[in-house]
């Protein structure tokens, strides 16, 4: 097995078991935890496609990857905030509590 | 290029002096409103003066004709929105609040107007972080939980869509889409390909409120204040429909498949063609059985993205026209339809439908703009939602041959005339309903007048001459289309 497609199973692999998270955990922290994860999935790919594709002098690659960890960071502490917030009125983060809002 | 990005600017300037305020204390919720407004509309003004409608650009930065036309209407949309009443015990950072909801409109203007792959996903995480955010203002456990659910509902869908943007990175080599069409010229049926696209529809999906995936729609209109909930409903649906055009148009017309019935390929039109079908039977049958008229509108927003995806699922640049058409008309009303929700809810405290009973005796404006809006809606001539899905339905119709498309036509025409049901139920308690004795009516204000009223004249406006907005969003498609 060449190099990238080790790679790429590997992000798949990280993609899948993020995704997992976020299904089964009722906890609104360790789901944030697994978009992270499926993020981080995202970065590997473009760091393997640029390491083992056609050269790529413009480094498309690494650019989008330090641009991804930037966005990444802004949006777990956008989360935070909001968790933090709903805990507040909720005094728990189990998003099984979240039923305030039904038709 | 800076040119181009004059209106942006002076969004971002604007947020910044908000921000200084907010900071010194300096300003209420109604100098914060205003002080966006007027930064909204010198954009809009820079915006139609400036033209920037010659083809071209980096890429990176687009000021071709389509991104003039969904800029402006971005704009015109924040206007509205800007107009709708802010309740003091809605926000009590009054300057923070609009800050943020000018960043909302600058992510999504900058997201309709470039093709780079990075540019897209920065520009469209600007937007949706800052719209979390914006719904969650009110110190309420019913807007938090609107805020989480929204934020992480999206979170996973921007997983989705950076994940996909890799797999047409790695299949492309390059950052642009025309680096990802000019690629499927040599390998049309590459894998990594159909793998990236589908995934970046799933994330796109979510900011159209498509179903399978809507289920934030209702919890956040339902939840979030309600000049937040006009920008969720009209700006990032518009936004969303336009860089989807651009995705399909300028990157993979060579994967759009078919969806013609019996002769089915798989690609982007089959599967917006399930996606359509799905979110217009889902939305129409559940928007009947709300009594909060925003959920109601949440599943009509839902139902709506359903009949724009039918005019995606052509492939063909005069249905796609149409759509945009559609779309912004559908803005228009909905943004009409919740000024006067936001209105009701302010004297009522709830937005129940009983709550609109005898609305005419109140209000006649008020009465006669949700007639009006919620008609346009439901698509009744002469209004411009009648036209509009008219003209979306037929070029649908036509733009698939040998009337593949009738299936999916004839679920949009059923489940529409089905939705007449649920909206006019409302305007029948606004007009024959009894209204509650003893509640206590506040005075409509200038703002508020302009909010219903500016929507529901467009909208009589637009259905009498609907070739004002049809033709130079037809020329712009084209324009794409043939490049």
């Amino acid at each position: 097995m060449n190099p990238l497609a080790l790679l790429l199973v590997l992000s798949s692999v990280l993609f899948a078991l993020g995704l997992l998270a976020v299904l089964t955990r009722r906890n609104a922290i360790l789901v944030l935890v697994g978009v992270e994860l499926m993020l981080n999935a995202a970065n590997i790919n473009f760091i393997a496609f640029w390491r083992y594709g056609p050269p790529d002098p413009q480094l498309n690659g690494p650019i989008f990857v330090l641009f991804s960890i930037a966005i990444a960071a802004a949006e777990a502490a956008v989360g935070l905030a909001i968790i933090l917030m709903a805990c507040r009125h909720l005094r728990s983060t189990d998003m099984n509590r979240l039923d305030s809002l039904h038709g | 290029m800076f040119q181009s990005l004059l209106p942006e600017s002076v969004l971002v300037l604007t947020a910044l002096i908000l921000l200084g305020l907010a900071v010194s204390k300096r300003v209420g919720a109604v100098g914060a409103q205003r002080v966006a407004a007027a930064g909204t509309l010198v954009a809009l003004a820079l915006m139609l003066r400036g033209g920037g409608a010659e083809p071209g650009g980096t890429g990176l930065i687009l000021a071709d004709p389509l991104a003039h036309l969904a800029k402006s209407v971005l704009l015109v949309v924040g206007f509205l929105a800007l107009l709708l009443p802010i309740a003091p015990k809605e926000t009590e950072h009054p300057g923070e609040y609009h800050a943020l909801l000018l960043f909302a409109l600058t992510g999504l203007m900058l997201a309709t107007g470039t093709e780079h792959l990075l540019m897209l996903f920065i520009s469209l995480e600007l937007g949706s972080l800052s719209l979390y955010l914006l719904a969650g203002f009110p110190r309420t456990p019913r807007a938090a939980e609107a805020s989480l659910k929204y934020f992480l509902f999206g979170a996973v869908s921007a997983a989705f869509l950076w994940f996909g943007l890799s797999l047409l990175y790695g299949f492309s080599g390059g950052a642009m889409l025309l680096d990802v069409a000019a690629r499927l010229q040599s390998a049309p049926d590459a894998a990594l390909a159909f793998a990236g696209l589908a995934m970046v529809l799933a994330g796109l999906a979510f900011k159209l409120a498509a179903a399978p995936f809507h289920a934030w729609a209702p919890d956040v209109y339902q939840g979030a204040p309600a000049t937040t909930v006009a920008l969720v409903a009209a700006a990032s649906k518009v936004a969303a429909l336009v860089v989807l055009l651009r995705i399909l148009i300028t990157g993979f017309d060579a994967l759009a498949g078919s969806a013609a019935w019996g002769a089915m390929i798989s690609g982007s039109s089959m599967w917006l063609a399930a996606l359509a079908a799905v979110s217009m039977i889902y939305g129409n049958l559940l928007a009947l059985v709300q009594r909060s008229v925003r959920r109601l509108l949440a599943y009509s927003a839902i139902a709506n993205a359903g009949y724009l995806l039918v005019g995606l699922s052509t492939n063909h640049p005069s249905a796609q026209a149409a759509a945009l058409t559609y779309a912004v008309i559908y803005s228009i009303a909905t943004l009409g339809a919740l000024a006067v929700t936001a209105a009701v809810e302010r004297d009522h405290g709830d937005d129940s439908r009983n709550a609109f009973d005898g609305l005419v005796h109140r209000s006649p404006l008020l009465a006669v703009a949700l007639l009006v809006c919620l008609a346009s809606l439901a698509g009744l001539p002469p209004l411009a939602g009648f036209t509009g899905k008219f003209v979306l339905f037929t070029q649908s119709l036509a733009a698939v041959p040998s009337h593949g498309l009738v299936w999916l036509v004839a679920i949009a025409v059923v489940t529409s005339a089905v939705s007449l049901r649920y909206y006019l139920v409302i305007v029948k308690h606004a007009f024959a309903g009894k209204p509650e004795s003893h509640i206590e009516f506040k005075k409509i204000t200038f703002e508020q007048g302009l909010a219903v009223a500016l929507p529901a004249l467009a909208l009589v406006v637009l259905g009498l001459f609907p070739s004002w907005l049809l033709e130079p969003v037809t020329r712009v498609i084209s324009q794409l289309a043939a490049r």
